[in-house]
């Protein structure tokens, strides 16, 4: 992929859509276009390079998915979107910090708009945590075939390309068994928490 | 489970993700809804279904910030800077070497001033061999020890002489001359003072009048000597100035051996 090129809103947006290789390059690009407000965030809140680091990486899923669902409405420009998520999610990652430092002596009895949203984005990442553990077990051919299919968008026959399989018909067939099988291992988990 | 629920199991899943994602044709979704309708076991296939879906993004998600976080370049660990005892070193040494440079160079200054005094250092812009800038006798030869009134006023004559005060320092050593013991037993400083305070004078004939006073063998004959070569050379009495300069330059012990030889060349030059 070319990173001089530059796209559109309408491009970018396109291509995350599209799924599959499209949604990889263009997610990258976006990694690269939107560096510029690093040092920015990072001097205005006082983060370290790790902090402000995995503030971006966040947010960058953050604004990826809201492109993808239609949450973002255009109202704004893209960047302007970016940077009021990334500014966000770091405030979040500097209070986590600050937070943490008092914790045996803060006792939160009742959590803002922003408490309710860190905690929650807490136990997302818990969860995914232990989704990703489940999806380990079951090995690196319905890892891959879940993750083409469920988040980045590939089509069977990309998919079939990609994990060594025949046909679309192949992948289509495998996937169901990987779904059944995820469906299985984290209903039991269920049960057992 | 029958086969025939089963296989309608497998027809409901396959079509769910059209169905969640609303790309379903109508017929099919009317289908889907009443059989969810019709039975909750469909209906909690389907919950499980988008339950799925969800922690597949999820994972996809986090899988994705992984993969950002690896396009960065790695954090260098902030290490605290200790200080370094050499940090100083080097512009200390620097500092020692240039010192000790101009040290040996304006001692190596002073030691060729000392072999050629009179070549480089009392020449004026002309290359002249200036009177002004000829040496002074020792003042510690002059000095002396003995506590009496003659004592005293010779004493008085050489802090004259040190302040280059040569009028005073004559008037208070001719007074002196009239305590003929003092000159018979001082004749060689008495005379030299006299002398050179008559050669900065430029009272050239005086001053070697005085000098020659100083008879070979006194402690003082070299210095007077000397003055006597200057005192012809500046009065301008180039030949006998040549001949005492000679004498002094051939005498391998004289004082002022090297500094003859240099006025010697000037005069060769003239």
């Amino acid at each position: 992929m070319q990173q001089e090129s530059k796209y559109s809103e309408e491009e970018l947006i396109s291509k995350l859509r599209s799924g599959g290789r499209a949604f990889e390059d263009i997610s990258i690009y976006m990694f690269n276009e939107f560096k510029g407000f690093l040092p920015k965030i990072k001097e205005k809140l006082h983060l370290t390079q790790q902090q402000s680091q995995d503030a971006y990486a966040d947010a960058l899923v953050k604004l990826i998915r809201h492109l993808k669902d239609g949450r973002f409405r255009g109202d704004s420009k893209v960047s302007s979107y970016f940077y009021t998520i990334f500014y966000n999610t770091a405030v979040d990652v500097s209070r986590k910090n600050a937070s943490n430092k008092n914790m045996q002596t803060q006792e939160l009895m009742e959590h803002d708009a922003k408490e309710r949203d860190l905690l929650n984005l807490i136990t997302k990442k818990d969860e995914a945590a232990e989704v990703i553990k489940v999806m380990a077990s079951m090995g690196d051919v319905c890892q891959r075939i879940l993750m083409d299919w469920g988040y980045y968008g590939y089509s069977m026959t990309e998919i079939a390309t990609r994990s060594d399989l025949s046909n679309a018909e192949s992948a289509r067939s495998m996937k169901y068994k990987c779904l059944k099988k995820l469906r299985a291992l984290l209903k039991s988990k269920m049960y057992n928490a | 489970m029958s086969q025939d629920k089963t296989e309608r199991m497998e027809y409901f899943i396959s079509l769910l993700d059209d169905y969640i994602d609303g790309r379903l044709e109508q017929g099919k979704t009317d289908e889907i809804e009443k059989m969810i309708e019709d039975d909750p076991f469909y209906a909690e296939v389907l919950k499980q279904h988008v339950q799925v879906r969800s922690n597949i993004r999820l994972a996809g998600e986090e899988e994705l910030r992984e993969k950002f976080s690896k396009q960065f370049e790695p954090i260098k660990p902030e290490v605290k800077q200790k200080s370094n005892p050499f940090k100083f070193l080097i512009p200390a040494l620097l500092l020692l070497a240039i010192a000790i440079t101009a040290y040996f160079f304006f001692v190596d200054q002073d030691k060729s001033q000392e072999k050629k005094p009179y070549l480089e250092n009392i020449n004026n812009q002309e290359g002249e061999l200036l009177l002004a800038s000829v040496e002074d006798p020792s003042y510690d030869l002059l000095r002396s020890q003995e506590d009496s009134l003659t004592a005293n006023s010779w004493r008085h004559a050489v802090q004259q002489f040190i302040i280059k005060d040569y009028r005073g320092a004559i008037e208070i050593v001719s007074k002196l001359e009239s305590d003929s013991s003092f000159v018979a037993d001082h004749l060689g400083k008495v005379s030299l003072m006299k002398g050179v305070s008559n050669l900065k004078l430029e009272q050239y004939e005086d001053a070697l009048d005085a000098l020659s006073l100083v008879e070979k063998g006194n402690p003082y004959f070299d210095q007077a000597e000397w003055y006597m070569a200057l005192a012809s050379y500046y009065g301008g009495d180039k030949k006998d100035a040549q001949n005492k300069l000679q004498k002094i330059a051939m005498s391998s012990s004289h004082y002022k051996r090297d500094q003859a030889s240099g006025y010697l060349k000037r005069l060769a030059e003239e």
